[in-house]
């Protein structure tokens, strides 16, 4: 078994400042006197044992309040900018969905959690993802099928590290 | 209208010339619905994120939606009256600086009535293909036909 979890928020350092502000995440490795125990106790020693994985620079400093609700308002107005059409290459035109996208790679977890928030009917924002984090997750067959890409863009942030 | 689209996008939509036949849903939109297709969105963007017809080129233009349903059988033709085995199909455009900008599709029913799939809201039936033109989708420009499929809708 092996737990996954931040290094500062197990070992109270701040890995940031020793390898030159990128964030990277601390994969520690249960021992078997660990099970025997029944719980794991992050601790220096644990460092003999243990892996590092770069994270985004996103995760490091993650979006901060004021982000959060210029998302929250961007979003607002994006809904009630576009209009009856169908096609998403119109919407993601909106003045507000621009904005969003011109916050950089914070808004990707904003927009991850509002991915996930949506469930069922998961708005247009794979654009925004795509264009952020130049990354494609999505298989060829899903293309179009706004649940499965939906997922693979959930994962795949899961995958990279970020937290939302 | 008791529909989730905003209000003026359709002028002539009134309780006479619509019914509203499901409920909203982002998950196909009205070019996939003309296909008969819920499950995704048919959609041509240049990034290749959402669903389009293998081989038909990526644009938003007349020509690109008239290949994509040729995919399916469909050809050009003259008239959106109702004729019997036949399955029509109507695409709709508006000018946008000088250019004719494509909008929308709406599929002929067995009954002569028309089904549209409008935006990111309501599926609806309406009296004419007119019906669904205005300030949002122009108006309906070019007509496709192919012999009807028994299990059409």
């Amino acid at each position: 078994m092996q737990q996954t979890t931040l290094i500062t928020q197990s070992l109270g350092i701040d890995i940031s400042t020793i390898v030159g502000g990128a964030c990277y995440e601390l994969l520690l490795r249960e021992s078997e006197s660990d099970k025997e125990a029944g719980h794991y106790q992050p601790n220096f020693q644990g460092l003999n044992r243990c892996t590092f994985r770069s994270l985004p620079a996103e995760t490091a400093n993650g979006p901060s309040s004021a982000d959060s609700v210029k998302f929250r308002r961007l979003v607002a107005q994006w809904h009630s900018e576009r209009d009856v059409t169908s096609s998403v290459t119109e919407m993601v035109t909106c003045p507000s969905y621009q904005r969003i996208i011109g916050m950089g790679g914070v808004a990707v977890p904003l927009i991850l959690s509002e991915l996930q928030s949506e469930g069922p009917e998961p708005d247009h924002w794979f654009w925004a993802l795509r264009v952020l984090t130049d990354a494609d997750p999505v298989a060829e067959e899903d293309r179009g099928d706004i649940v499965k890409m939906a997922a693979a863009w959930l994962e795949w942030g899961r995958a990279q590290g970020y937290a939302w | 209208m008791p529909g989730s689209w905003p209000e003026g996008s359709f002028p002539n939509l009134n309780t006479d010339t619509c019914k509203i036949t499901s409920a909203a849903t982002k998950k196909y939109n009205c070019l996939a619905w003309a296909a008969k297709e819920t499950h995704r969105r048919w959609e041509p963007d240049r990034q290749g994120i959402y669903y389009w017809p293998r081989g038909v080129p990526r644009q938003m233009t007349m020509e690109a939606f008239v290949l994509a349903y040729e995919t399916l059988g469909f050809r050009i033709c003259f008239s959106n009256a109702l004729e019997s085995g036949i399955e029509k199909l109507a695409l709709y455009g508006r000018d946008h600086g000088g250019s004719v900008v494509p909008t929308h599709a709406a599929v002929q029913l067995e009954n002569g009535v028309w089904s549209s799939k409008l935006g990111d809201c309501e599926d609806i039936e309406h009296t004419t293909a007119d019906a669904v033109g205005g300030p949002a989708y122009g108006r309906p420009l070019i007509y496709l036909q192919r012999a009807r499929a028994s299990s059409n809708f």
